[in-house]
């Protein structure tokens, strides 16, 4: 789907496609937040309209920091959407399947069943030890120096270990063969703004 | 970490900071920086990839690391002392009466998450306390946001939310009288958006004090009514009475 411009005639073409260029990221940040794909959908909607009518009004006043202008916009939006269902909600509070994170329709939605079975497969071919510390990194949230504290072993060497680790996943996550995301998913004219949410 | 907030963020800075993985898990704050990478994210597709990519390593991961975390309990110590501190666990508990019965049903390991609060009209001096003592909140300070609270309660912002999260504060500083009392005002205040939610939180407080049939009130009240917590009110309910049969 394209943004629709109908209001605002005076947004120019090329905001429009700065703007659609920021859709896929618009849309992982509103799925991991709201849950499901329809409400990501609609908050994504909701926060271009609103950016192109505060753009049309001259708000931004570095176009720069279009990206940060657009994210509060949707950091917004999407907050209004979570209060209209619940005011405040502790993850403790619901089931471990309705964590944004674990959220069934959110991972459907951002991670193909391909590029999941890939990955576990290829988590399944590391040592339990680096299986443990992508735990502490991945579901803790800890950084390396955190987990060095923790555990003792020095955080250089929980880096490389890291790296190492996410260097297999990563290839199993694009597929064998596959051009790495950073030079297969930019942006092209041929391929349009879109890159990886697209069929 | 550092707080990290109006910067413009880089891939390198990104990883460095570990960013990808406390968002993923949930604990990059605003306070350190949340809104900074969201904006980078936005117009970054490899960070959206390396995001994509730890979903899919934490929705793996998540089930093992919390079945090690419940194993490492109890393994190290070896089946005879595990039985051991169970027999010796059994008979604290009943000689502590009815206080340690409770306090697994209580615990609150995480806080209820603030998603903000929309100020009416002009802000008050409470508003801008509010917002300070949230931002403590968020970084789970919770000795400075319960302090701040109280101040922005004196100060004359919105009771309801400013009560609801004192309340959380403390039940997170382990007071749980204090909690229970202060969810108490906020249910006090009749219908507001809090209000299923205060009755929850306070329905741990309670069962932290060994008070399980005050608790069990709290939670049929949550239970019959339409709040998000409903189905969770009557799943603790439930493991409160069949623990009252026992």
């Amino acid at each position: 789907m394209t943004l629709k411009v109908v209001a605002v005639e005076t947004t120019s073409a090329t905001t429009v496609e700065a703007l659609e260029r920021l859709r896929p990221g618009l849309q992982l940040m509103a799925v991991r937040s709201l849950g499901t794909v329809d409400a990501a959908e609609e908050a994504v909607q909701e926060t271009l309209a609103r950016a192109v009518a505060a753009l049309a009004r001259d708000q931004l006043a570095d176009p720069a920091k279009l990206p940060a202008f657009v994210a509060g916009i949707a950091r917004h939006v999407i907050v209004d959407m979570q209060r209209a269902r619940y005011r405040s909600v502790s993850l403790e509070s619901l089931p471990v399947a309705a964590h944004p994170s674990y959220h069934p329709d959110a991972l459907k939605a951002l991670v193909s069943a391909e590029e999941r079975a890939r990955v576990r497969a290829a988590l399944v071919s590391l040592s339990e030890s680096d299986r443990n510390l992508l735990g502490l990194c991945y579901v803790e949230g800890l950084a390396p120096t955190e987990i060095a504290e923790r555990t003792g072993e020095p955080a250089d060497r929980i880096r490389k270990r890291k790296s190492r680790a996410m260097d297999r996943l990563r290839e199993a996550f694009h597929g064998a063969g596959a051009p790495r995301h950073a030079e297969a998913r930019l942006p092209t004219k041929e391929a349009g703004a879109t890159g990886w949410n697209r069929p | 970490m550092e707080p990290a907030v109006n910067e413009t963020l880089t891939c390198a800075l990104v990883e460095e900071r570990a960013l990808v993985e406390r968002y993923i898990a949930d604990t990059l704050t605003d306070a350190h920086g949340r809104a900074d990478f969201e904006a980078h994210v936005i117009a970054c597709p490899r960070c959206q990839d390396e995001i994509r990519l730890a979903m899919a390593v934490r929705a793996d991961l998540a089930p093992l690391a919390a079945g090690t975390r419940r194993a490492r309990r109890v393994l190290p110590l070896g089946l005879g002392i595990a039985l051991a501190a169970s027999i010796a666990a059994i008979i604290l508990s009943r000689a502590a009466g009815t206080s340690t019965r409770w306090q697994d049903l209580g615990a609150v390991p995480v806080a209820p998450i603030y998603l903000g609060v929309e100020v009416r009209g002009t802000p008050v001096r409470g508003d801008s306390l509010l917002a300070l003592a949230m931002k403590a909140y968020d970084d789970r300070r919770y000795d400075a946001a319960s302090a701040g609270l109280t101040g922005a309660l004196a100060a004359g912002t919105d009771s309801a939310p400013a009560e609801f999260f004192l309340g959380a504060a403390l039940l997170m500083l382990d007071r749980p009288e204090a909690a229970a009392e202060t969810f108490g005002r906020v249910i006090a205040l009749g219908d507001t958006p809090y209000l299923g939610e205060a009755r929850f939180y306070r329905a741990k407080a309670l069962l932290r004090q060994g008070n399980g049939a005050a608790a069990l009130s709290e939670l049929h009240a949550v239970a019959s009514s339409s709040s998000a917590v409903s189905g969770w009110a009557r799943a603790l309910a439930d493991s409160v009475e069949s623990r009252m049969r026992r």
